[in-house]
């Protein structure tokens, strides 16, 4: 019997499509009753979408400007558009095209986009500078990123979809048979799901739509560790070794993040160089602290880093002994998945030309001669630090000693920055280990303020672990189900994405009671990290499931088939949201309480605009939007 | 769009059922509840019969003609059991006006009760083959079947259920008259029509078969009407219109 089927849409993670088909295609079999009628009219297809967001200046990404659902009969990009139609386009690549050429088409109501083979030269979603408004330097100009399209950063006003393999064929084969039928009804349809826009109009802004409770702003929590353990009731100020790097990433599809060589790769040298430093004594009688910081919301403008530093100013890590001025030298590990011959790059400002920066790029030369890599310093035609975290240091204070390593030195070598293809197969284990080695070395050196320590020899990192953790990250549907995850935490969601998220809960609300709130890759690290650095205590630990009576321990391990132990490590979250004061932070609160399906809009508003509304205080100069808003406050 | 549709296919299917209630059914609310009532028998029916077919579906394609034979066998003998419980109900409800001083229902009562019987089994059967399927309607997804590629599957079955609310319907009225007047030859068309008409529903399965299958059905939903109607003419209609005339009709 022929086929008429509407695919329905289902929730999160994987945002499904409505397809609607309006139209028969040829099945073979007798229909038999009333549920199998309904299954031959409706068919299903898979996809992730490209959702709006919101910022200081306007709108980004897709959306739905109608009030109904978008539905028009599917086609294929090379007929003629001359009527309203969904459009299929074979891969990420051809939809650039496509919306070279058709974009502003009024008959293009919706795309999807099929599951395309990787282009080889190279495909990335991100501008040429990503993020370039936070560069402390005047060259914004300076392409990091040869490959970038900027799709990102585009404003599209249809629904776009990428299909799963199977979808795509499904696709295929219903854009065939309408033009085999010459696009006359009946025909087959899609449906798109979700209406991708704010719930209320006029909010074309994010200012706006916070104002109006019509969206939600982006949030989570960036992990905070120390080597070693503090004493939370008797904090020592010793000078501070901030080590640190990123754990997510965007692309145009915000679910499809895969982000395995940027950034991820960085968060597994890190993780891998703190499973080495637990396995060495010393740290005590080192001169300086370690402190181990993963942020994460630094591709949507850099919040983790810029929150954590105003946080730092504002005093709230006075009980962690980390202080404005503590902090003397700071390490940033970047991508480090594809160095070739386990050679690195050390990037650093001009402005930081201190002994302390002397002293970390010495070390990295050092650490790297003793395990058979090598480090050299960036180029000095570069016009300062590539696109990091760093950057926000830097903007702190130019004069901090701070470097980032990295893969690459005058542009980025990950040809795949910020696009789907960045998998597991842009990576090497082999690189990340050598990056890990070097980092472990560097940093006890650092702390230590001795480069020939007996110590230092025995610093081994496990290669083992390294894979495990590659392959952990890299599966992502469903993702983080690995050993080495599993006996840590249970994860929650199905599929992972580095995508940072939105804002869950009242910043007062404890992350570590309410674990659900939490990304599964963020609560990997924190575990891992509370498990790496805690330090040994001469009786048993005791149980627990999410909290401990004792202050200074933290609940470390706690799955779903055995409870966790609780451990005296300074590991904590760290919010990448703040606090309110003002009116508007509350009502900010009050609306993730009510809000309106997640589903209906997300939006992304830049930092500096979060931190306007919701912490409100001092101005901040030198971080001017592209001239349209004026400068931001901070 | 979904629910415009589904509302049209609605129309074309119950509209007449609808406006036969509303006219001559609902101002006589002993007549609702005998549309009620033979509903309920004709849905028993029904049911029994798909009971036992069940097991024989899903099957190929013949199995449908012993299947559809043997219901409207069930049907025809309800009917004839239908016949007789309504003259067993009839002298209750006599004795009844007996007591109260009312006159006895006549013959024009008989032919109100018997089209309100024929709604009943009409609806019966449009609830049963009908009603589920055209659920489906007020989705935004239509369906068109292979053997059919003209007509929409929903516009089929709205027509068929239409065709057979009229058949269904009429052919109470003419059962109660044939038997009220021991007509034979009014007592066979009824069964024989409706055989015609299940055997007519049955060319749809052939390719391209509804361009004919719904015609023929509505050539005998057409040929029912005719009928019925000029047998109540006769009986009935040649009369004057006097109402008391009617009444003193006695059966």
């Amino acid at each position: 019997m022929a086929m008429a089927a509407i695919a329905r849409v289902s929730e999160l993670p994987l945002c499904l499509l409505l397809l609607c088909l309006l139209l028969p295609c040829l099945a073979h079999a007798r229909v038999n009753s009333v549920p199998e009628l309904e299954n031959r009219m409706y068919a299903t297809l898979q996809g992730s979408p490209c959702v709006r967001w919101l910022n200081l200046t306007g709108e980004l990404g897709c959306g739905n400007p109608r009030r109904t659902l978008a539905k028009a009969p599917i086609r294929t990009a090379d007929n003629a558009l001359d009527s309203p139609a969904a459009v299929l386009v074979p891969s990420e690549k051809a939809f650039r095209e496509f919306v070279d050429r058709f974009g502003d088409n009024e008959n293009v109501i919706g795309v999807l986009v099929g599951n395309g083979s990787r282009v080889a030269a190279g495909d990335s979603d991100d501008v040429q500078f990503p993020q370039s408004q936070f560069a402390p330097y005047e060259n914004r100009a300076w392409i990091w990123n040869s490959v970038g399209s900027g799709l990102m950063q585009r404003r599209f006003n249809f629904p776009v979809f990428l299909l799963s393999p199977e979808s795509t064929v499904l696709a295929q084969k219903l854009a065939s048979e309408n033009a085999d039928n010459g696009f006359k009804r009946p025909t087959n349809a899609v449906e798109f799901g979700d209406i991708m826009q704010t719930t209320k109009s006029e909010t074309y802004t994010s200012e706006s739509c916070l104002r109006d409770l019509s969206c939600l702003p982006l949030g989570g929590y960036s992990v905070m560790s120390t080597f070693p353990a503090v004493n939370v009731s008797a904090p020592v100020t010793k000078p501070v070794v901030v080590a640190m790097a990123s754990m997510d990433a965007a692309t145009f599809f915000r679910d499809v993040a895969p982000g395995a060589d940027s950034p991820m790769s960085g968060v597994l040298a890190l993780l891998a160089a703190v499973d080495a430093l637990s396995r060495i004594d010393g740290f005590n009688e080192f001169p300086k602290r370690l402190v181990v910081l993963v942020f994460t919301g630094e591709a949507r403008g850099y919040l983790g880093s810029r929150q954590f530093l105003a946080q730092l100013k504002k005093g709230n890590f006075v009980d962690y002994g980390l202080t404005t001025s503590s902090i003397k030298q700071v390490v940033e590990v970047g991508s480090v998945g594809q160095a070739s011959q386990s050679t690195f790059f050390a990037h650093k400002q001009a402005t930081a030309a201190s002994a302390s920066t002397q002293q970390i790029l010495e070390s990295l030369r050092l650490s790297a001669a003793a395990t058979s890599s090598t480090v050299k310093l960036a180029n000095a035609a570069n016009p300062g630090i590539p696109p990091s975290s760093l950057m926000t240091f830097v903007h702190n204070d130019p004069s901090v000693a701070g470097v980032v390593l990295e893969e690459f030195d005058t542009a980025f070598s990950n040809k795949f920055y910020h696009s789907q293809y960045d998998d597991k197969s842009n990576v090497n284990t082999t690189a990340i280990a050598a990056a890990a080695s070097i980092l472990a070395r560097t940093l006890v050196m650092l702390a230590s303020d001795n480069t020939d320590s007996p110590i230092l020899k025995s610093i081994q990192v496990n290669t083992s672990l390294v894979e495990e953790l590659v392959e952990c990250f890299s599966t992502t549907s469903p993702g983080m189900r690995c050993r080495l995850v599993e006996s840590l935490m249970t994860a929650s969601q199905d599929s992972v994405s580095r995508y940072v998220g939105v804002f869950q809960a009242d910043p007062s609300v404890l992350p570590n009671s309410t674990p659900e709130i939490i990304s599964d890759t963020t609560r990997f690290v924190w575990n891992f990290l509370a498990d790496r650095t805690s330090l040994q205590r001469e009786n048993l630990p005791a149980n627990c499931t999410s909290v401990c009576k004792n202050p200074e321990e933290v609940c470390v391990g706690a799955t779903k088939s055995q409870q966790g132990q609780c451990r005296a490590s300074a590991t904590r979250y760290v919010n990448i949201a703040t606090e309110s004061e003002s009116d508007l932070g509350s009502k900010c609160i009050r609306l993730t309480f009510f809000l309106l399906c997640y589903q209906i809009c997300t939006c992304i508003f830049s930092s500096i605009t979060i931190e306007r509304i919701l912490v409100g205080t001092t101005p901040y100069r030198g971080w001017g939007q592209d001239g349209s808003s004026g400068p931001s406050v901070y | 769009m979904g629910l415009v549709s589904g509302s049209g296919y609605f129309l074309i299917a119950l509209g007449p059922a609808v406006t036969i209630f509303a006219s001559a059914i609902a101002p006589k609310p002993f007549l609702i509840l005998a549309v009620i009532a033979s509903a309920l028998v004709w849905l028993l029916s029904l049911i029994a019969a798909s009971i036992v077919w069940r097991a024989f579906l899903p099957g190929a394609d013949w199995v449908f003609l012993p299947m559809v034979v043997t219901t409207v066998a069930l049907q025809e003998v309800v009917r004839v059991l239908f016949w007789r419980y309504y003259l067993k109900l009839e002298k209750s409800l006599n004795v009844l006006a007996t007591k109260m001083r009312k006159p006895h229902l006549n013959y024009v009562d008989r032919l109100e009760i018997a089209l309100a019987s024929g709604v009943g089994h009409g609806a019966a059967h449009a609830v049963f083959f009908g009603w589920s399927v055209l659920i489906l309607a007020s989705g935004p997804a239509t369906y068109y079947t292979d053997t059919c590629k003209q007509m929409p599957y929903f516009l089929v079955t709205a027509l068929n259920t239409l065709a057979f609310f009229l058949i269904l319907t009429f052919l109470m009225v003419i059962t109660f008259n044939a038997y009220t007047k021991d007509e034979h030859s009014q007592q066979l068309f009824v069964p024989v029509m409706h055989f015609l008409a299940a055997l007519a529903s049955l060319v749809n399965l052939l390719p391209n078969g509804c361009i004919v299958g719904v015609p023929l059905v509505f050539l005998c939903a057409a040929v029912t009407m005719g009928y019925c109607g000029k047998i109540v003419w006769d009986s009935v209609g040649s009369s004057s219109l006097d109402p008391g005339d009617l009444q003193r009709r006695q059966l």
